[in-house]
């Protein structure tokens, strides 16, 4: 007898825009996931990411085990040999970090178990670049900044003008549908874009600002000067100049966002995209407030979590110097996606990790199988405010739920602890200007090409290329047509790539006048091409970015 | 006329929804092919359905045939053998060969997809994440707003 397929509603969390989604079963088989277009705001429409959901919740890669570095063991010996170790650690050498795409549910459920163990060292695991970005913009709590996380549908479309920063429609390709509604409603709604790769955004915008990378921050410090004549010492003509800009389009921008307009900036950072996220998030803040009009700044990261008592920077360093010896990571397997990153991890004593998929390397310590948001009951944070989830379907086999994890470990119940909320110190005024300042003036800031290296390596993340799905991505590597000639590179020429630090990868050449001239482009969803990247630490604020890296480029022989 | 895809192209960005659609529905590559133009227009394509189809005619298997009251080319697949005429013969370049069963692979408007009600027309038109992509017949297709604002007037395609 043929099983009628059972649909179930829930909330895509592989972003924040918090698309709903159906998943549809017949039994316990997942068939596929449907479109509800009855649902609000986004009217069930998908990206890629939330397309491949079905493909996710049984997908051959799914961990049904857990393993021990790279073998199959059991939940016994993973109890058995890592409980006493947790119990038993002194808190000061134990750090817990949690992933940016969890529930509330288990973010509280690990405060709690962080509290039970008295663990200081608590941190969002998440390295994306977006993640912090958002953290660093204004200085303010997350219920004085609700305004900088959450937006409606109506108020875009209120807009006068808008400023996109970053690769928005790669981040949030649903979100697009609004941007192209409120741009398109009249002839004198302005639409404008900032990013160093010629995106999506640009053929869509009025005007596309496309600044040298590196000097994002600067441009956007010149804006702010003619929208406030008051903010000397950034002469649009020199801004313009050094970051390869035009003034007319900077004016242009300006003029825009002038009273009695209203004006949305709607920003992220790609993770190897942009090298300093903390100066270009207060930049933006300090352009947001001396627009003259009414302006909004919005912040689209992937994730939108507490970042926890310490930064992740500070966990990393204190890990490097031996002072953490356990680590527990209840997360996506984040910390383990960027090599550079998961180098460091190695001093630890024991590491444990969740994953819903196998990693795709072997990893020193446990990896623990846990459900997918999909499986689970439990509320998120999206753009448009909270969402509900509703599990889509059983749980997967062997996968266990976090707060059953934690208290096996623990040996006892866990009371989940309310998230506390960390006010994350905005860089002050005084030094994004000093900043700025140095930068136009030649005395700091990383040359664009070095003598040694000829480009810079830029990152992006299309959503088609999610966890690659739809087949391996990150076989193409972009290049200015002025640069494939200089290097007598054609369309199609196998390449080969060498970072400043030794990492080597094979390409093929895509030549487009998407990308500068100098500059690299790559789909860092292939986790070879991740590992061309470096992590970097900020000393003071313990900000782990991953920002562009230099590279050389020759023909393939 | 019966309902056909039509795109948008002042809405389309280029992320693919549509062909992640289609690849997670059936579970296998993507029978939406993608194409760009120059840096900004973005094409995504699926079988047009023609009335009088060219791979219909160069198939010497009578694999592809028209069917149905909405006048879709169907594809038998027991029947096809792989020998890519349809392929060649598409003027639009939207049949591709199924690498792993050696046969040619078309959409069909998702035919399997439906309610009570009936069709309720194709996952790439669901999902298409700007609804640039629209399942419409001849009296629903408003001509004039199709393309009005996408005027070429500069190295960049410019949207008015």
């Amino acid at each position: 007898m043929m099983i009628a397929p059972q649909r179930t509603r829930s909330t895509c969390t592989f972003c924040r825009c918090g698309c709903a989604l159906e998943i549809v079963r017949q039994g316990r088989r997942i068939v596929g996931v449907e479109y509800p277009d009855d649902s609000r705001p986004t009217g069930g429409r998908l990206c890629p990411r939330g397309s491949a959901s079905a493909m996710l919740l049984d997908h051959p890669r799914r961990l049904c085990y857990p393993l021990k570095d790279g073998k199959e063991r059991s939940w016994n010996d993973f109890l058995a040999e890592v409980g006493p170790i947790v119990r038993d650690c002194p808190s000061n050498e134990l750090a817990i970090t949690y992933g940016s795409q969890l529930t509330r549910e288990d973010v509280e459920t690990v405060w709690g178990m962080a509290d039970a163990l008295g663990a200081d060292n608590l941190a969002c695991s998440s390295p994306e670049s977006e993640m912090h970005f958002a953290r660093r913009l204004g200085g303010r709590s997350r219920v004085q900044a609700q305004d900088q996380f959450h937006v409606t549908p109506e108020e875009i479309a209120k807009a006068d003008s808008l400023l996109l920063v970053g690769d928005v429609f790669g981040l949030m390709p649903v979100l697009a549908r609004t941007v192209l509604d409120t741009r398109y409603a009249s002839r004198e709604r302005r639409l404008f874009g900032l990013d160093t790769v010629a995106s999506r955004v640009a053929g869509f915008s009025h005007k596309f600002l496309q600044p040298r990378p590196g000097t994002e921050p600067l441009l956007v410090l010149g804006l702010a000067a003619l929208c406030d004549p008051r903010l000397s010492g950034f002469d649009a003509d020199a801004v313009a100049t050094a970051c390869g800009a035009r003034s007319d389009d900077m004016r242009e921008v300006a003029t825009a966002f002038d009273r009695p307009k209203r004006g949305m900036i709607l920003a992220t950072v790609t993770s190897g995209r942009v090298a300093n996220p903390q100066f270009l998030a207060a930049a933006l803040q300090l352009l947001k407030d001396r627009m003259k009009g009414n302006t909004r700044l919005v912040v689209l990261s992937a994730g939108a979590i507490e970042p926890g008592k310490k930064p992740l920077g500070e966990i990393l360093s204190g890990i490097e110097q031996g002072a953490v010896r356990v680590m527990l990571d209840f997360g996506d397997g984040a910390l383990l996606e960027y090599p550079a990153l998961s180098a460091r991890l190695e001093k630890l004593e024991l590491l444990v990790t969740t994953g819903f998929l196998r990693p795709g390397s072997t990893v020193k310590g446990w990896v623990l199988p846990v459900p997918m948001n999909l499986e689970k009951a439990g509320s998120v944070d999206t753009l448009w405010g909270p969402a509900k989830l509703e599990p889509t379907a059983v749980a997967a086999s062997g996968t266990r739920e976090l707060a059953r994890i934690v208290e096996e470990i623990l040996q006892a119940d866990v009371q989940a602890a309310p998230v506390e909320e960390t006010v994350w110190p905005a860089m002050p005024t005084r030094t994004v200007l000093d900043k700025g300042r140095a930068m136009l003036s030649g005395k700091s800031g990383q040359p664009l090409i070095s003598p040694d290296y000829m480009f810079t390596l830029l990152a992006e993340k299309p959503a088609y290329g999610f966890l690659e799905v739809f087949g391996s991505s990150g076989k193409q590597i972009a290049v200015a047509p002025t640069d494939a000639r200089a290097l007598n590179l054609s369309e199609r020429a196998v390449v080969k790539l060498e970072t400043s630090s030794g990492r080597q990868a094979t390409f093929e050449l895509h030549v487009t006048s998407h990308v500068q001239q100098g500059t690299l482009l790559v789909d860092a969803n292939a986790p070879a091409v991740r590992a061309l990247f470096d992590v970097s630490i900020d000393s003071s604020s313990g900000m782990v970015t991953i920002p562009p890296a230099q590279a050389k480029l020759w023909r393939k022989e | 006329m019966a309902k056909r895809i039509v795109l948008d192209l002042d809405y389309c960005i280029g992320c693919q929804s549509c062909a992640a659609a289609c690849q997670a529905a059936f579970r296998e590559e993507s029978r939406i092919r993608y194409g760009e133009i120059g840096a900004t227009a973005f094409l995504p394509m699926a079988c047009r359905h023609c009335e009088e189809p060219l791979c219909a005619a160069a198939c010497p298997f009578e694999v592809l045939t028209i069917s149905g009251p909405d006048k879709l080319v169907v594809q038998s697949s027991f029947r096809c053998t792989g020998c890519g005429s349809c392929i060649l013969a598409c003027p639009w370049g939207v049949i591709d060969e199924q690498l792993l069963r050696n046969i040619s692979q078309k959409c069909n408007q998702c035919a399997d997809r439906e309610t009570r009600a009936g069709r309720i027309g194709p996952r790439c038109v669901a999902a298409c994440a700007t609804g640039a992509l629209r399942f419409l017949d001849e009296a629903e297709l408003p001509k004039p707003e199709v393309a009005r604002r996408f005027i070429s007037r500069s190295p960049f395609w410019r949207r008015t």
